[in-house]
């Protein structure tokens, strides 16, 4: 640790650019599966095995002669007997992928971490079902009001002070299952509010359409012209239709034809059978 | 005659007597970690996360960072390095074609550098403290009012109790769930799969995240390896304007945001 006056120094220089902070962002790589890496986990497994079986298994490998294993080695005696870590039978590699180099039991480890994840303990305090209209939204506001001691006439009045307001506001966050800004919280009191917020920003889509990558992108509807000579192309309903239900449709109507064709065939055939 | 008489700004608020006093704290959600969930707010003031947006202090504190970050290692061959005789190629009149120097001269394809340095070159620049200051201010305002800003911390008026399975600090450690308990089962490491959990749990997804500690946060830094691409972990004294404006959601321990108002508040060295 450093002493005080050493802190202060430390501070004082970095504050005038004496000393330039090494930043502490992680470059910890992804697992290389170098041969060197391969043996490390042949050692490690070997390691593991010690703690089970004693140190016994260790003496009769020492016991064992170079000469004789290559004498099991060069006559192919298959002993199956025999325990012993140098047998013959330990020497014909099993083709399974932690033998070899460069590779990992990913299967396994994917399946392991798939049960791990889906055990994992986590606090799932937002409602997974998010709210999806007005009337929703009502209910749960007039739940929660009552909660608060608060009557329904009361969606205008102010929330009476911050402990109320951060209950509100939580179980709000909640039961909707969005999350809404620590600055929209700020601003917002009463409990219309929080609800106009919601019908201006969840109930329009507006939150969905949003892209970081454009946050000023301006969204025109066929709505918003009422003129028949304007007719908008690209507009935010057709974007909604994602290139997955696209390619849906489009496979749908592939495959029909494809029936379609395969019958015609079988027409064809039959016809000319027949004649 | 009218005389005109100035009014001090003190008084004017008199003369105004239903002008509004603008407000002089926000809010911050404190939140547990991984979870996210609310445990208390935190009034935080206007001069940390209500700055108005100025793009031009922005831009300065940026260059500033990037000019000193340069290491200025490079030796460009000057006139006198690239060896060539000092013999001039052409003679001055005569030949109808534009007068030239020797070999050596920077206007030629293989000639030197003009004003070659030889490293270590200082490309390093000055920034008032104050206007460095106020851009990591006006940075952190633009994520709050952006919503990509998330303090995690608990202090001792939480309103709602901390879950078992969150914690109070930027870690991923056993928490209280995970602990072993007597006769139960035999305890299980979550910790490689917690923030893979945290980030689809909080859709966080392919987004930039950047935490901010106060002290090295072991865990956090083994366990999220493999999102290295898009997680940057930085420690409260080496965060830099650039880091903030980079990322996409900021997560920060109230202890850091304890340091960055001493550090940069509006006046820190009255605090």
């Amino acid at each position: 640790m450093l002493s005080i006056n050493k802190s202060v120094l430390l501070e004082k220089s970095i504050r005038n650019g004496n000393i330039s902070l090494t930043r502490n962002f992680h470059v910890i790589n992804s697992p290389s599966l170098d041969i060197m890496d391969w043996f490390k986990s042949r050692n490690k497994m070997k390691g593991e095995g010690k703690d089970t079986e004693g140190e016994e298994s260790v003496k009769i490998v020492n016991k064992r002669a170079t000469k004789d294993l290559i004498q099991d080695i060069e006559t192919r005696k298959d002993n199956k007997d025999d325990t012993d870590d140098t047998s013959l039978a330990t020497h014909k590699l099993k083709l399974i992928p932690e033998n070899f180099i460069g590779r990992r039991n990913n299967r396994k480890v994917g399946s392991q971490n798939k049960r791990l994840y889906k055990d994992a303990p986590f606090n799932y305090w937002l409602n997974k079902t998010k709210v999806q209209n007005e009337t929703e939204l009502e209910k749960i506001m007039e739940s929660l009001l009552n909660e608060v001691n608060a009557d329904k006439e009361l969606m205008d009045e102010p929330l009476p002070d911050l402990v109320t307001k951060f209950k509100f506001v939580k179980e709000l966050q909640a039961k909707t299952g969005y999350m809404i800004p620590d600055y929209q919280i700020t601003i917002m009191n009463t409990p219309a509010a929080f609800k106009q917020y919601y019908i201006d920003n969840i109930f329009s889509g507006k939150l969905q359409r949003f892209k970081e990558s454009e946050p000023n992108a301006i969204h025109f509807e066929n709505k918003q012209f009422t003129a028949p000579n304007i007719y908008l192309v690209n507009t935010v309903d057709e974007r909604d239709i994602s290139g997955k239900m696209q390619k849906k449709k489009y496979n749908k109507i592939i495959d029909e034809v494809r029936k379609m064709e395969e019958i015609r065939t079988k027409k064809i055939i039959e016809e000319a059978r027949t004649n | 005659m009218v005389k005109l008489r100035r009014y001090q700004s003190t008084l004017s608020s008199l003369r105004l007597p239903n002008i509004a006093t603008p407000p002089k704290y926000t809010l911050a959600t404190l939140r547990a970690f991984p979870s996210l969930e609310p445990l208390s707010f935190i009034p935080v003031p206007t001069s940390i996360f209500a700055v108005p947006l100025r793009r031009d202090i922005l831009w300065k504190a940026v260059v500033y960072e990037n000019d000193n970050r340069r290491v200025g290692a490079s030796n460009p061959p000057g006139r006198g390095d690239v060896g060539y005789s000092r013999h001039k190629l052409l003679r001055q009149k005569g030949i109808g074609k534009a007068r030239v120097g020797d070999a050596n001269s920077p206007i030629r394809h293989n000639g030197g550098r003009a004003l070659a340095r030889n490293a270590p070159n200082d490309y390093s620049t000055e920034l008032p403290k104050k206007m460095y200051s106020l851009a990591m201010v006006t940075a952190l305002s633009h994520l709050y009012r952006k919503g990509a800003l998330f303090v995690i911390g608990e202090n001792d008026d939480v309103i709602s109790s901390i879950n078992k399975n969150d914690i109070g600090i930027l870690d991923i450690i056993k928490t209280r769930s995970q602990e072993r308990e007597e006769g139960e089962k035999e305890e299980q490491d979550y910790r490689s799969v917690m923030f893979k959990k945290f980030i689809r749990e909080n859709e966080l997804t392919k987004k930039r995240l950047l935490f901010v500690t106060s002290k090295p946060r072991i865990g956090l830094l083994n366990f999220t390896g493999h999102f290295k691409k898009d997680v940057d972990i930085v420690q409260q004294e080496g965060l830099e304007v650039n880091d903030l404006l980079k990322s996409q959601k900021v997560f920060l321990e109230l202890d850091v945001l304890k340091y960055l108002i001493k550090e940069h508040g509006r006046f820190p060295e009255e605090n």
